[in-house]
């Protein structure tokens, strides 16, 4: 028998232990570590790549047939091509929780068609001069779908005369980013940004294979000014100029450190990013341009533009290829932004025979209702307590943080993220422990504690009326104050569908699915979701989750440009309900803030 | 009668409230008793029982639409028979701001506490204000606000009304989710409350009544 040798993996900091001599892509797959492979470990599809951190074996012929010279001298090796002969460290690019399941499936199912495309033209074979100028040529051959700029005509002698007439462009759309002389392979890189309140995203991609190298996600830098968008606002409203360019310049940075970092572990180069689209809530769109985002705050709420823009790299301070095109899809409105169009597209919203719904439950949580007739789109201001803000023992659904509580056989237990002691409890906790005191009758209808001494758990209920709490574990608790937050949060979301369909005069038993969307919405438990009242009980057989959909739908844009134009088609199309002028909202939110089942208020009278 | 109006209000029946008022005025009650034995005593426990932690806006506001329905019925008397009311005030939420359901407890609490209200509604301009100051002499202006965006309002109006000379001639209280004690104080309002109860407690404080 063979010895056991242990692979180290980076960055996820797991180890997984392999016999000498067996093959990297099955021992990786057996040990449940997500390696992409289509092709099952043959060696076809290049996809189950993998890093050596040190001491890469040297490559073989199908893998200096799938990978460029750079990513092998980089340490890029195929996981399937080679076997375990001692302890290794691997840089292992994908992981599983960055993006859903679903949206994994959703995003193999777009066809392969991108924006930034590699060009060879061979101008030798024109007869110069009969065009005119070598522009008109090169215009001639790429069939009039060119650009003419600056840095093209600056480029292009030089160019095609160390080429001798044969030029290589990295072109994206009319433009054309950069040129090289011969006929060479060029890399293309994209990177998905979605900029959200709290959590900036970045997903990396090879725009030339059509995969995904690298994703990560950083707290927004922006924080330390304000929690929420509006005290950003307010921010910019008080410092004027100075306090916008803080603002924009903390997510700028913010957006070059995840440029930076995610080209670094993948082995690239950041200035080969050539393609970006960039997703987000208005407002943060507002504060990443350098616009004043005042009109947002107040109402009627409009935003400055809601158009898809087209810019440069150059011109927002990103460090990436200076020329690289930047894309901003459209908004919808105010409150509902770019973020929520890309992941309409993600989700197929705007094609679905049947209704279906769209959720995500951030501060300002998005509401979608929509099926191929017609898209209907809301904010309803949830405030900040699924994050875990304005809840006393309340944090982000970090390290620490109790995820989930269980009652199991009159024994309670929680669930903290990343083991250890626990620091406080996040949303989806949150839900948990409320969806648990309303079924056992601790918290009623009215989101009151109740008094139940025969209760197992009553114990740990201390104080009375406004300083009512409950004991989670030592120095962590529920308070009553907390509970009513809560109410707050479910009231304004349940009362956003039920004013959706409202809209539509549909029911909910007309809805196909569901689709939750974000981070908080993949930890929630669709049961305790249900109990508390966020979404009607009949939906959730319906619920499904999505992970980030709008990173999705901007990965997708960037691997099929007629995502993009399909994007203004979407915004185009979409109805926006501003909830505070409904007629109906006060009756349907304060009639939701009850626990009871209080089904379609909107429907009543 | 009064016993069982008190009743329907804090058990929010809206039509039984309004029913019993208009029964205990046929029956010759005076107005003002029917204030002030029933409607008031029954507001004073609903604002007892939020600060006890027993209610929260979805049961205040129940009782608060009975005490509606049941001031819609009384008001024309009250003014026949000029019972004299408590104080006035008037109140709205400041330019931008739709929200309106705290403003709407408020004033609620504040009627059924015996005080004239003028509600100017939602997203009233420095401009009514200083107008409906000008035309209705309130002892009090209250003003609201939900956004930490629309919030920045409240100064404008206090200036305005001391530029229009008024500022002497009115209280200025200010309340919603983003206001605090510290903010009040930094724009020179006369008072702040956190919650319709405490609203109710300040006013009378102002006013100097109980």
């Amino acid at each position: 028998m063979g010895s056991i040798h242990t692979i180290f993996l980076d960055p996820a900091g797991k180890k997984v232990e392999a016999q000498d001599g067996e093959n990297f892509f099955f021992a990786l797959i057996s040990a449940g570590i997500p390696i992409r492979g289509e092709c099952g470990g043959k060696g076809i599809c290049g996809r189950c790549r993998v890093r050596f951190v040190e001491g890469a074996p040297p490559p073989t012929e199908t893998e200096k047939r799938l990978l460029s010279l750079y990513e092998l001298e980089a340490g890029w090796r195929l996981a399937c091509q080679h076997v375990v002969e001692k302890n290794v460290s691997l840089w292992i690019p994908f992981s599983g929780e960055t993006l859903g399941r679903k949206t994994a499936e959703f995003l193999c199912s777009v066809p392969f068609s991108p924006k930034a495309t590699l060009v060879y033209v061979d101008l030798s074979l024109q007869k110069r001069g009969k065009e005119g100028s070598d522009m008109e040529s090169l215009r001639d051959v790429l069939g009039g779908n060119i650009e003419v700029s600056l840095p093209l005509l600056q480029e292009l002698p030089r160019a095609l005369r160390e080429g001798a007439g044969k030029i290589t462009l990295v072109r994206v759309g009319k433009n054309v980013v950069t040129l090289r002389p011969g006929h060479r392979v060029i890399p293309l890189l994209g990177l998905a940004v979605d900029l959200g309140t709290s959590t900036l995203a970045a997903h990396l991609l090879d725009l030339r294979k059509g995969i995904e190298l690298g994703a990560k996600a950083i707290a927004n830098p922006q924080l330390p000014f304000g929690a929420d968008v509006l005290s950003r606002i307010t921010y910019v409203r008080e410092g004027g100029e100075e306090a916008l360019k803080r603002l924009r310049e903390a997510v700028v940075e913010g957006v070059n450190r995840l440029a930076t970092e995610l080209s670094f572990e993948a082995g690239v180069a950041s200035d080969e990013i050539i393609h970006i689209v960039v997703v987000g809530n208005p407002t943060m769109l507002h504060l990443f341009l350098g616009v004043d985002p005042s009109s947002i705050g107040e109402a009627p709420f409009v935003p400055i533009w809601r158009e898809a823009l087209f810019l440069r790299a150059e011109e927002l301070n990103l460090k990436v290829h200076p020329r690289a095109v930047v894309e901003v899809p459209p908004l919808v409105s105010g409150y509902v932004g770019a973020d929520t169009v890309a992941s309409i597209l993600a989700c197929r919203l705007h094609e679905k025979e049947f209704p279906c719904l769209l959720l995500d439950l951030g501060t300002n949580g998005e509401i979608v209702l929509g099926w191929k007739e017609r898209l209907l789109t809301c904010s309803a201001a949830a405030g900040p307590a699924f994050e875990g803000g304005r809840i006393s023992c309340g944090m982000p659904a970090l390290k620490g943080a109790i995820s989930h509580v269980h009652l199991e056989k009159g024994s309670f237990n929680f669930e903290v993220i990343g083991g250890g002691e626990p620091l406080g409890i996040c949303g989806s906790g949150l839900v948990d422990l409320l969806a648990l005191l309303l079924e056992e009758g601790l918290v009623d209808a009215t989101g009151r504690f109740s008094p139940r001494p025969d209760h197992a758990l009553f114990s740990r209920v201390i104080g009375h009326g406004k300083n009512a709490k409950f004991l989670i574990t030592e120095g962590i608790y529920l308070t009553q104050c907390d509970i009513r937050e809560l109410q707050l949060a479910k009231a304004a979301i349940r009362a956003g569908i039920e004013l959706l369909l409202d809209k539509a005069g549909l029911n909910p038993q007309e809805i196909q699915c569901v689709y939750l969307a974000g981070a908080f919405g993949s930890q929630m438990r669709p049961q305790a979701l249900a109990k508390i009242g966020v979404i009607p009980n009949e939906l959730l057989p319906k619920l499904q989750s999505v992970g980030n959909a709008a990173a999705s739908g901007a990965i997708a844009m960037l691997l099929n440009q007629e995502l993009i134009k399909e994007a203004t088609l979407v915004a185009k199309k979409a109805e926006h309900v501003e909830l505070a002028c409904e007629k109906k909202f006060v009756e349907v939110f304060v009639a939701n803030m009850k626990f009871t089942r209080v089904e379609n208020v909107a429907f009543k009278r | 009668m009064l016993e069982e109006l008190k009743k329907a209000v804090l058990e929010g029946e809206d039509e039984k409230a309004a029913e019993l008022t208009q029964k205990a005025l046929e029956a010759g009650i005076e107005p003002g008793r029917i204030l002030n034995e029933a409607l008031v005593p029954a507001m004073e426990i609903v604002g007892k029982e939020y600060e006890d932690g027993k209610r929260y806006v979805p049961e205040m506001l129940i009782s608060a639409e009975a005490m509606k329905a049941a001031m819609a019925v009384l008001r024309p008397k009250l003014v026949e028979s000029g019972v004299k009311l408590k104080g006035k005030v008037v109140i709205g939420t400041v330019e931008g701001d739709l929200h309106d359901i705290g403003k709407n407890l408020v004033a609620m609490m504040l009627e059924g506490a015996g005080f004239e209200v003028i509600d100017l509604g939602v997203e009233v301009t420095a401009e009514r204000f200083v107008q409906a100051v000008k035309e209705h002499k309130p002892d009090v202006l209250g003003m609201s606000a939900l956004l930490t965006t629309t919030m920045i309002h409240m100064p404008e109006v206090i200036e305005a009304l001391k530029a229009a000379g008024l500022r002497e001639r009115v209280k200025v209280i200010v309340g919603g989710a983003p206001v605090t004690r510290e903010y009040a104080e930094k724009i020179g309002a006369d008072g702040y409350a956190p919650d319709a109860a405490s609203a109710v407690e300040l006013v009378k404080q102002l006013l100097g009544v109980s």
